[in-house]
């Protein structure tokens, strides 16, 4: 779909607005760090260029973050990870890892754990499956837990999450069959299990000029009508979803990863 | 593919997610019942893409006979629900009734058999080698789940097997008849770890954690042989890994990884299917008007022809490579699926 290419656009927008912004990925691979060509990305933010700083969060340094948060004596805390069932337990856990995750995105707006200083924070997401997961962590938390230090944190991380005067949630799709039956059942899943209104863009759009496919007779040109007739179809299913439908396109004359966000930023400045 | 899906008992297809990876297995289903086998693609994916792709609005846990099909062979296919999968798997694996109703109420299982990690990558083993086991099919094809990396789901059971070792469920476990669980500990430094993990999580966390893994003791021995059995089921000569692949120069590159990591744990690559390929022509066969915007597309994808060609060097001979063009992905119904697989 492109969603880490779209991500480093929305960064790029908002860093051009001058806002304090910090592009963040999740997992354990750094996409950004080849992206961007940068030495190293890694969870202390790394200068990507004006107003904007990259991170990777991967869980492991979330979950230490977050029970430090928890453990401020020191010998607690390292009695905790030494510990090897301890972090058998915590590697595999429900959803503790999301909900570090989560804490770490939402800790800037609690005004809890180490300060963020950033105005805004956009997070490459993991994709569909994964990323309900995550969603859906807090919830599932507060259910088993729910006195204590953990449930009460946890039950002020869901409120940040939940409340789109903070939070945003943005979908990226395709103009093709199986990425906008994805897109249409995770924009219901969050619409009636969160309350959430996401907006959706569709990405990598061709464009090619307006005869191309008249009187078509080469096998490029129907390939293109093809392409085209899908385009036009399914981007009507995702208006459908979502009347302020962002278009943008496929970016062919790219001259690298800083160029590809620069230029899908200027689309979405012109979209608004 | 042919001789692949003539020759194996299991197909396994893998890949990072967003290459169209559980399409392109049912489409080697429909190729497989084409060519006469009696075949069952089983699918983990929760958006249930796969039930899409069949042209059938919902699947249930259990083998379905795909409807409205007319092949010399016969074509089967199932959702893995993990839930469900684990569920049979408690009833199957614990004697007493009244411990298998007390753990299916457990809230720590009722997190374990979703959310833990691993479990996605356990059920699907598990009931793999259930339909596997009941020699019900010629050909088994597993569209594995998706993952960051391709080669995790093979691990991800690890990290559940390594939960229920024993000293991690011992040291989880109730001492029989001491309802005081945290003095009954001998060891302070565990003692004081558990407090640690009270502080964060709460009492009755701790509580439940504890009956849950008094509750599971034992079954870490079945789950373990379980899926041995299943890496050994992978490592024999019936069994062809296939990487499903995109277009895509970075898709491309992790390929090369993954193939190395296959071979390091006894496994070997078969095929790689790559997907979406951009189909080439000659530029003097397009009308001059269209022929700037084909090289700009041509351009675009030259680094990702690269890749490809770079892969197929180290991959060397031995691993077939199908290239499927972006024209055949129209996929909707049965019909279309069975025009997919005709280029594989």
């Amino acid at each position: 779909m492109g969603k880490s290419a779209v991500s480093a656009a929305l960064a790029f927008q908002q860093a051009s607005l001058g806002r304090r912004t910090l592009l963040v990925e999740l997992g354990e691979r750094s996409f950004f760090q080849e992206m961007f060509q940068l030495p190293k990305v890694d969870y202390e933010p790394t200068y990507l260029k004006e107003n904007l700083d990259v991170s990777i969060w991967k869980s492991e340094k979330c979950i230490r973050e977050y029970v430090l948060h928890y453990l401020p004596i020191k010998k607690l805390y390292q009695l905790f990870f030494e510990n090897r069932v301890m972090r058998t337990f915590i590697n595999a856990a429900p959803a503790i890892a999301e909900l570090a995750i989560l804490g770490k995105a939402t800790s800037g707006v609690r005004k809890i754990g180490p300060p963020m200083d950033y105005d805004v924070i956009v997070i490459d997401c993991f994709s569909t499956g994964h990323f309900l997961a995550l969603l859906r962590a807090p919830k599932g938390f507060s259910e088993t837990i729910k006195s204590g230090p953990f449930g009460e944190q946890t039950a002020a991380i869901t409120r940040t999450m939940l409340d789109e005067s903070t939070t945003a949630y943005v979908l990226v799709s395709t103009a093709e069959t199986l990425p906008s039956v994805e897109t249409r059942e995770l924009f219901e899943t969050l619409r009636s299990e969160f309350g959430l209104h996401p907006l959706v863009i569709c990405n990598r759009l061709l464009h090619p000029p307006q005869d191309a496919i008249e009187n078509e007779q080469s096998s490029f040109q129907k390939y293109l009508k093809f392409i085209l007739e899908r385009q036009e179809k399914y981007e009507k299913t995702l208006r459908e979803l979502s009347p302020q439908l962002v278009e943008l396109p496929l970016v062919l004359d790219s001259t690298g990863g800083r160029d590809l966000a620069h230029q899908l930023s200027e689309k979405l400045k012109d979209q608004n | 593919m042919d001789k692949l899906i003539l020759s194996k008992k299991v197909i396994l297809c893998a890949g990072t997610g967003g290459v169209g990876k559980t399409t392109i297995s049912a489409a080697l289903g429909v190729r497989a019942a084409i060519l006469g086998r009696k075949v069952l693609v089983l699918t983990v994916d929760p958006a249930q893409r796969l039930a899409t792709a069949l042209g059938i609005n919902r699947l249930q846990s259990e083998d379905l006979l795909v409807p409205n099909q007319n092949f010399p062979g016969k074509l089967y296919a199932a959702v893995v629900e993990s839930q469900s999968v684990f569920d049979s798997f408690i009833r199957e694996n614990i004697k007493s009734e009244s411990l298998v109703k007390k753990i299916l109420r457990n809230r720590i299982y009722l997190r374990l058999s979703t959310g833990f990690s691993g479990s996605q990558e356990f059920t699907a083993l598990e009931r793999f080698l259930k339909s596997y086991t009941s020699e019900k099919y010629d050909l088994i094809i597993l569209d594995t789940p998706p993952t960051g990396h391709a080669i995790n789901f093979l691990d991800g059971a690890a990290k559940l097997e390594a939960l229920f070792q024993d000293s991690v469920v011992k040291w989880f476990m109730k001492p029989i008849g001491n309802q005081n669980i945290l003095l009954s500990f001998v060891s302070r430094g565990t003692n004081l770890a558990f407090k640690a993990l009270e502080m964060i999580t709460g009492a009755e966390f701790v509580t439940e954690l504890v009956e849950f893994f008094s509750d599971v003791f034992g079954l870490k021995d079945i789950l373990v042989q379980r899926m041995k059995k299943v890496r050994e089921i992978f490592a024999q000569q019936d069994s062809a890994f296939v990487l499903v692949t995109s277009f895509d120069s970075l898709k491309m590159n992790e390929a090369k990884i993954f193939r190395e990591e296959l071979m390091s744990r006894g496994f070997e690559l078969s095929a790689v299917i790559v997907n979406r390929c951009f189909p080439e022509t000659k530029a003097e066969e397009i009308p001059p008007k269209v022929r700037p915007y084909y090289q700009a597309l041509q351009k675009f994808y030259q680094v990702h022809r690269e890749a490809l060609a770079s892969l197929k060097t180290t991959v060397g001979t031995g691993v077939e490579f199908i290239e499927v063009s972006d024209f055949d992905q129209e996929v909707y119904d049965l019909k279309s699926l069975e025009e997919l697989s005709r280029a594989l």
